[in-house]
């Protein structure tokens, strides 16, 4: 069995969060951090009902993406949900992209844990700046954070350092 | 090794799934001249070559063909497919070790990419509360609600309205909406009066769907109260589950705070609708077109995944996690996962206990998922195995990140869930420490709203007080839609 370092409840291997305090076991991460600066964070959609389908929009179809990553040649397949993050995963503060970059030098490469959002909406995909330290770029244009921009098969992004090819089904 | 149906063979001989052996027979000519290996052309290549031969082996014969594609159609891939899913595992390989192990399967269900999603016709029936207690605002924003919901639907469609209090009054039989003025007046002339007796509203709304109920319709009881009703729960429930059995679904929407939400909860449950809480009057309209376009979107019904085990390993417990998060209790193996809309992927997460086994590779489930697809007219079935290596050293690639996500949503609302129940059974500190937890967790998630909620309930279990209603049914479903962020 082992044990969550935050309250001692003995969990069997592979658990990854703890039930009784919600710990994040692999690391054990701290339970209290800082609170990150609002504009940082999304605001609050537990009530908002237009997050599931916009107003006036008919539900759509959603559809998978795939990124290549052309560093170190990874190609992920993201799932196909409304709103994907872009960053590198840090527990501590709660923060796990769909697609995590630590694996691909993120943190070398200027990556920031909230760095960039892709956004589905009627079928097309759109990538917004999420107020990165060290920007997004969309085909070599530097985009202005929190503006979301059309994104095409083929566009190649660019988080921090780090380049990133689109490639839709 | 990849499965022969995982591959694209039509992809390998650049047809198209729909092409004729003709086709078929004329594409792998002209490929097998280019990539032979003693053609002498730039491009030669006896792998390619062996790709191109291995595809052609199964659908240049119209018998193999066939398997193939029923295979993949099985498997939510190809052409002839309705449904698509993703399984993803929290590991590939597994370590072996003496005491039982923690293992996550997550399962994305959508419609295939190439699937037609057609508006089927709706037949819905608002049974709407006006008991005393929904006297002014409230009853007004509902009206209001109503009179929109009119004008949304469209001529095909067909709509009920009861209202009731003590006892049920038919407003307006289901009826086409070619007369709209007149579903108008109706709506205008509900008052408010007496109290909440639900069952026998339940029962004339269901009455008046049946009256145009047919498979190739959604027939949708949609129930607006804020109160309790007393007396008749038991009788409602087995209402709600002979409806779910005829393919009528349900939706609750709870209005203020005196309601019922367990009992609300289970009724939608029986027909695998959902239960929302509406706080504030004005969200009524909003959070009623929100349903009624939903069901416009839905795609597929009576969904159901069948989880089959192998000899090492069982289930702990399922939930759904999107669109909104749900405990799914497993009735002989099966989870219910009631309607998928065309806009919002059904996501599930399973997690297992996998017992002790010899190195190896070993089959821990096996996945079915059948629905009800109304464009159709028939069922679809997806089967998928599951395997996983034991190994000494397992190689440890990292969890998937869409299941550390998901793991992590559910956790805030598992722990909401543990909160009530230790409140419940008197263990006031314990709670107290779970809602302090919560608000931790929602803020960095950055759900400050929710976040300051859980804490003002901690404070108040902290002083010796009571959680209040709106606390808990706000951090209950404001939780419990955390999976409509997805991830």
């Amino acid at each position: 069995m082992i044990e969550c370092p935050s309250c001692g409840k003995k969990h069997r291997p592979g658990t990854l969060f703890c039930t009784e305090c919600g710990v994040y076991l692999p690391t054990g991460g701290a339970l209290r951090t800082e609170p990150l600066s609002t504009n940082e964070l999304p605001k609050s959609r537990a009530t908002s009902w237009e997050a599931v389908a916009p107003e006036g929009e008919r539900a759509e179809m959603l559809q998978p993406l795939r990124i290549h990553i052309l560093a170190s040649d990874r190609q992920v397949q993201l799932p196909a949900t409304p709103e994907l993050l872009l960053g590198r995963l840090d527990t501590a503060h709660g923060i796990f992209p769909d697609l995590d970059l630590t694996a691909d030098g993120g943190l070398e490469m200027g990556v920031s844990r909230r760095h960039a959002k892709i956004i589905q909406r009627g079928g097309e995909f759109f990538i917004e700046d999420v107020g990165s330290a060290n920007g997004t770029f969309l085909n070599d244009q530097r985009l202005t954070p929190y503006l979301p921009y059309p994104l095409n098969e083929g566009d190649e992004i660019q988080i921090g350092r780090l380049r990133l090819r689109i490639v839709l089904e | 090794m990849r499965a022969d149906w995982e591959k694209d063979l039509y992809a390998v001989l650049g047809v198209s799934p729909e092409a004729t052996q003709e086709e078929i027979k004329r594409a792998y000519r002209a490929l097998a001249r280019r990539f032979h290996p003693d053609s002498g052309t730039e491009v030669a290549s006896p792998e390619r070559f062996r790709e191109i031969q291995k595809a052609y082996r199964v659908l240049g014969d119209p018998v193999r063909r066939r398997a193939y594609d029923q295979r993949r159609a099985e498997r939510g891939l190809g052409a002839g497919a309705v449904l698509a899913w993703d399984i993803v595992a929290s590991q590939e390989e597994l370590p072996i070790i003496s005491e039982e192990q923690m293992f996550y399967v997550l399962v994305d269900i959508r419609p295939a990419g190439g699937a037609r999603v057609q508006r089927l016709p709706l037949n819905l029936c608002l049974v709407v509360d006006r008991s005393t207690s929904m006297q002014g605002d409230r009853l007004d924003y509902v009206k209001a609600a109503a009179h929109q919901i009119i004008d949304d639907l469209e001529d095909q469609d067909t709509l009920g309205i009861v209202a009731f209090s003590d006892r049920a009054e038919i407003l307006m039989p289901s009826r086409r909406l070619d007369d709209q003025a007149r579903a108008h007046s109706r709506v205008s002339s509900i008052w408010a009066s007496g109290g909440t007796e639900m069952l026998q509203g339940l029962k004339a709304g269901l009455e008046q769907l049946r009256r145009f109920h047919r498979d190739d319709v959604v027939s949708h009881l949609i129930l607006l109260t804020d109160g309790r009703t007393y007396g008749d729960e038991d009788e409602c429930i087995v209402e709600a589950r002979r409806a779910g059995l005829e393919r009528i679904g349900i939706t609750t929407l709870g209005i203020g705070e005196d309601w019922n939400d367990a009992f609300l909860d289970d009724l939608a449950h029986q027909t695998g609708g959902t239960c929302s809480y509406i706080s504030y009057p004005q969200q009524v309209r909003d959070v009623l077109r929100e349903q009624v376009r939903g069901l416009g979107s839905l795609f597929a019904r009576d969904m159901r995944l069948t989880l089959r085990f192998g000899d090492h390993a069982w289930l702990e417990a399922a939930f759904r996690t999107a669109p909104y998060i749900e405990r799914l209790v497993s009735q002989n193996e099966t989870l219910n996962l009631g309607m998928l809309q065309a806009g919002s992927p059904a996501r599930v997460l399973i997690e297992v206990v996998v017992a002790s086994a010899p190195p190896g590779r070993h089959r821990l489930l096996q996945l079915e998922l059948t629905a009800e697809v109304p464009a159709l007219g028939r069922q679809v079935r997806l089967v998928s195995d599951l395997e996983a290596d034991f190994a000494a050293e397992p190689s440890g690639e990292p969890v998937p990140a869409a299941i550390v996500n998901t793991l992590s949503r559910l956790s805030i609302f598992r722990m909401q869930e543990q909160a009530w129940m230790a409140l419940e059974s008197g263990e006031r500190e314990k709670a107290r420490r779970r809602l302090e937890t919560i608000a931790t967790r929602l803020l960095d998630m950055g759900e400050k709203e929710l976040a300051h909620m859980a804490l003002l309930e901690a404070g108040r279990v902290a002083q010796g007080g009571q959680v209040s209603e709106k606390g808990h049914k706000t951090i209950k479903y404001g939780t419990r839609s955390l999976g409509i962020k997805g991830g």
